[in-house]
């Protein structure tokens, strides 16, 4: 009774994909534009990512000079945060030229993807959970250095000290709902990395 | 170069049904088709140098496109927005026709990617040894895979919508599209 039951499902699939087989051989679906990208799609966006992030590296120590100075930053606090976000970056590059490689598997088969992108998302969430700290210990350096600032300090009457003291008290707004987020987004790579483990065992074990 | 382009928009045309059955499988709406649909002919374009020409087209047309759908972050829009050129609706159209092929896919999307592939390869008919070689197992445990995946299968109504027992499964062992 019940292999009729899944004889008759399978037959039913069997059918709707048929259909659905009929359904798209009248339909045109490719087009020039569609060819044309394809052909021309050049350099992956994840190289180009890359390579954007480097060049902007440069501008932002070149940014954050100007802020340091119009703060009163430290250099210690400078230095920490350039060697933060270089790190980032070189570590950020080891994580996209995985992801470079998983993009070109394009005949391996299916299992050896999905180990590719599991150890991706790992090296991800690895890199997550060590700069967080990192970023957190900065920013909360950074809110007690410009609350340091005799223009905060003294109520902010000028331009300096009104903007010492608003970025100060924004530092410190922002770190709890920053925390949240990360937490969130830290909890939400971890269900995706072990929905990933959990697929590739099942069909790991049983060979 | 030429003749690679003439060849490769040969084979895109001869095979565009079987693109976009494996993108409909892995997507919820047709916008997220299209995104697949030109992000498995960009892939298929990078490997044709790879591409030895005694191969089955078929097979690593499959290949490519299930990589594709199984790797992409489809939270990322990182190319423009892509357009076929089609004039129904899969996912809304409401004729006697689409509401079986919506109802397939509602069950085969429940599944788990790799279950998804599986089914998938088995339906187009494609042989065990094939099927296997596709997806990184061996033929004997296509076969057992199919019997779990049918068992599966059965446990949802045919309208793809959760019964009962499946409502009680903790969401931990349910299937999504998310990655």
């Amino acid at each position: 009774m019940e292999d009729n039951s899944s004889m008759r499902e399978l037959e039913q699939m069997r059918e709707q994909m048929q259909m659905l087989r009929n359904k798209l051989d009248r339909q045109e679906i490719i087009n020039d534009k569609l060819v044309r990208r394809a052909v021309e799609s050049g350099m992956s966006w994840i190289k180009r990512f890359v390579y954007l992030e480097f060049c902007m590296l440069p501008l932002l120590a070149l940014v954050w000079l100007g802020i340091k100075s119009f703060f009163g930053l430290s250099w210690p606090n400078y230095v920490f945060m350039v060697v933060m976000t270089v790190a980032d970056a070189v570590w950020d590059y080891r994580i996209n030229v995985a992801s470079l490689r998983i993009e070109r598997m394009e005949d391996a088969n299916l299992m050896d993807t999905l180990h590719s992108l599991a150890r991706m998302k790992r090296m991800r969430a690895r890199s997550f959970c060590i700069m967080m700290p990192f970023l957190v210990v900065w920013i909360v350096w950074t809110g007690m250095e410009m609350w340091m600032n005799p223009a905060c300090r003294g109520g902010g009457e000028d331009l300096v000290g009104s903007v010492a003291c608003g970025g100060f008290w924004g530092f410190f707004l922002s770190i709890p709902l920053a925390l949240f987020a990360a937490i969130h987004i830290y909890r939400k790579m971890q269900r995706t990395n072990d929905e990933l483990i959990r697929q590739i065992s099942e069909l790991s074990d049983d060979k | 170069m030429e003749n690679s382009e003439q060849w490769f928009t040969g084979i895109v045309n001869a095979n565009k049904s079987i693109i976009y059955t494996v993108c409909y499988m892995f997507s919820n709406d047709e916008d997220e088709v299209a995104d697949l649909f030109q992000e498995v002919l960009i892939r298929m374009w990078r490997g044709l140098p790879s591409f030895r020409e005694d191969s089955d087209v078929r097979t690593w047309i499959y290949r490519v496109a299930l990589n594709a759908c199984i790797s992409i972050d489809r939270k990322k829009k990182r190319r423009r927005k892509a357009r076929l050129t089609m004039d129904i609706n899969l996912f809304a159209d409401s004729d006697k026709e689409t509401e079986q092929v919506m109802m397939l896919h509602q069950r085969i999307s429940r599944l788990l990617p790799l279950d998804r592939a599986i089914v998938l390869l088995w339906l187009e008919d494609i042989s065990y040894e094939e099927i296997g070689a596709i997806i990184g197992i061996s033929a004997k445990y296509v076969s057992v895979r199919l019997v779990r995946i049918r068992e599966q299968l059965r446990a949802m109504p045919a309208d793809g919508t959760e019964r009962e027992e499946t409502k009680r499964t903790p969401k931990a062992n349910r299937t999504n599209n998310r990655r």
